[in-house]
């Protein structure tokens, strides 16, 4: 489970303080598969920093007994103009694993050929997204943060993908933020809508999506 | 909470910290110096260029040899080698946060930790080059070893923190004006001139060596040619001047990075 308790967060704007949450007091289940649904900047990227612990809240605290990936989804912890076998090796390092077994993994997972020599710069979105994808289920974590499922290159891969999927679940759960909602549906037991800086729990998956349409 | 529990909670988060600064100056290692171990040499070939310039310089200008019997080139290689390393070291100190941001991502990497990174990987290079370069004039008959080594180490290691508490305090004050990154140039290449480089500051007049004894740059310089030669004694410069430089930097240094952080991260 992760705790969110009185958390407040704001960012320094030129007209004040721009408010993302306002003391938003929470447990997130991570026993559970969990969706996290709201419009465009309404702070989900955000709350998925803050629940990794790769942001610091401004108050408040956030606790967690399990352990969580990073914050999976966008392009950062990749340095552009190191190679994907060099940001492996890095990641493998601070996670304490293996960076042989590690790059081996990826390098057979990702299929990234000889591109995982190359400079992070030169892949396509698809290609970060599979190196990301591969290194996290290498490390194996409790719970993963996911921010959009990316949409990983061809359907040989993408077989691949489903299938490692398939086991992650069976060992693992994660945090999910998608604009999806077959995502949502196939994957997610439990929906959080965040509007406003709030947070409201859903337990039924299809009342969420329906709230989520309205809003 | 027990206090041997607590123990082992230290012992675990120190653990994932070595890690992280471990990884980190690897990574930083390939960043700086490039795969190839010729990457390397490069640390070594500007000091070397200019130590070699300016002997010749200092021989072309019908100088003989530095005052109070220095030889020459440990007067210059030191001066112009803590110069260097403290510009890399500030310079490098500064970036720390900007070049690394998408590795704060990971949760066991604080912002600290990416300038402890390079602080440290800087340092050694430091070391290292001072040794290769002093060694080497040694081993060639060029100087004889310094009088004081371990005051001499201890003086390094006072250049490096100077370096790093002006780096952090740089890195605080560009991240809200950057254009104080274009003065950055002009200024290192000001302060090769008035930093007791090619001088000491005995050899200036009076109403000279009043303004620039304020320089701590001046200073460190100084001590470490102090700690080389046992026959010369520190003149008007102290341990406890830079001290304070390192004391205020450092704080003033963290304490804006924390104040701006959060304007930091808005991008």
């Amino acid at each position: 489970m992760i705790q969110l308790q009185g958390v407040t967060k704001y960012y320094r704007t030129n007209d004040g303080r721009h408010y993302v949450f306002r003391d938003l007091t929470e447990d997130i289940p991570t026993d559970r598969n969990v969706g996290i649904l709201g419009r465009n900047g309404a702070g989900k990227s955000t709350l998925l920093r803050i629940l990794a612990k790769a942001e610091a809240p401004n108050r408040g605290m956030v606790r967690s007994n399990v352990r969580l990936s990073w914050p999976m989804g966008f392009s950062g912890g990749f340095q552009g103009s190191m190679s994907g076998a060099d940001n492996i090796r890095f990641i493998a390092r601070i996670y304490g694993v293996n960076w042989r077994d590690a790059v081996d993994f990826v390098q057979d997972f990702a299929e990234l050929g000889e591109y995982m020599h190359m400079p992070i710069k030169t892949y396509s979105s698809g290609m970060r997204a599979r190196l990301a994808v591969g290194m996290s289920f290498f490390v194996k974590f409790d719970c993963y943060l996911i921010d959009e499922i990316p949409g990983v290159g061809d359907s040989r891969f993408r077989r691949r993908f489903t299938q490692s999927f398939g086991e992650l679940k069976k060992r693992s759960t994660m945090i999910l933020i998608s604009h999806s909602e077959a995502t949502i549906r196939k994957i997610c037991d439990v929906v959080f809508l965040l509007n406003d800086g709030r947070l409201e729990r859903y337990d039924d998956v299809d009342e969420a999506l329906r709230l989520y349409r309205q809003m | 909470m027990s206090a041997t529990r607590s123990f082992g909670d230290l012992g675990r988060s120190l653990t994932v910290q070595g890690r992280v600064i471990y990884a980190l100056i690897l990574r930083e290692m390939q960043s700086r110096f490039g795969r190839s171990n010729i990457g390397y040499l490069w640390a070594l070939v500007e000091p070397l260029l200019l130590v070699g310039v300016f002997t010749l310089g200092y021989v072309a200008i019908g100088r003989r040899s530095p005052p109070q019997g220095m030889e020459f080139l440990p007067f210059l290689a030191t001066s112009i080698i803590a110069y260097l390393s403290m510009r890399n070291i500030a310079s490098r100190m500064s970036s720390a946060i900007e070049s690394n941001r998408s590795l704060l991502l990971f949760p066991q990497v604080t912002p600290f930790d990416l300038m402890l990174g390079r602080l440290l990987l800087e340092t050694a290079t430091f070391i290292a080059v001072f040794v290769v370069i002093i060694g080497g004039g040694v081993i060639l008959g060029f100087a004889s070893p310094p009088d004081r080594p371990f005051l001499l180490l201890v003086t390094v290691i006072y250049t490096a923190l100077l370096g790093a508490g002006i780096g952090m305090l740089l890195g605080a004050i560009t991240m809200n004006f950057p254009w104080v990154d274009h003065f950055m140039r002009p200024t290192w290449r000001l302060m090769l001139w008035i930093s007791g480089i090619f001088f000491t500051l005995k050899q200036l007049p009076m109403s000279v060596q009043d303004i620039l004894v304020w320089n701590p740059i001046l200073h460190v310089i100084e001590l470490m040619r102090a700690a080389y030669f046992a026959q010369v004694e520190p003149y008007r410069v102290s341990y406890g001047y830079v001290n304070w430089w390192i004391l205020i930097t450092t704080f003033m240094g963290l304490l804006c990075e924390r104040m701006f952080r959060d304007r930091r991260k808005e991008k």
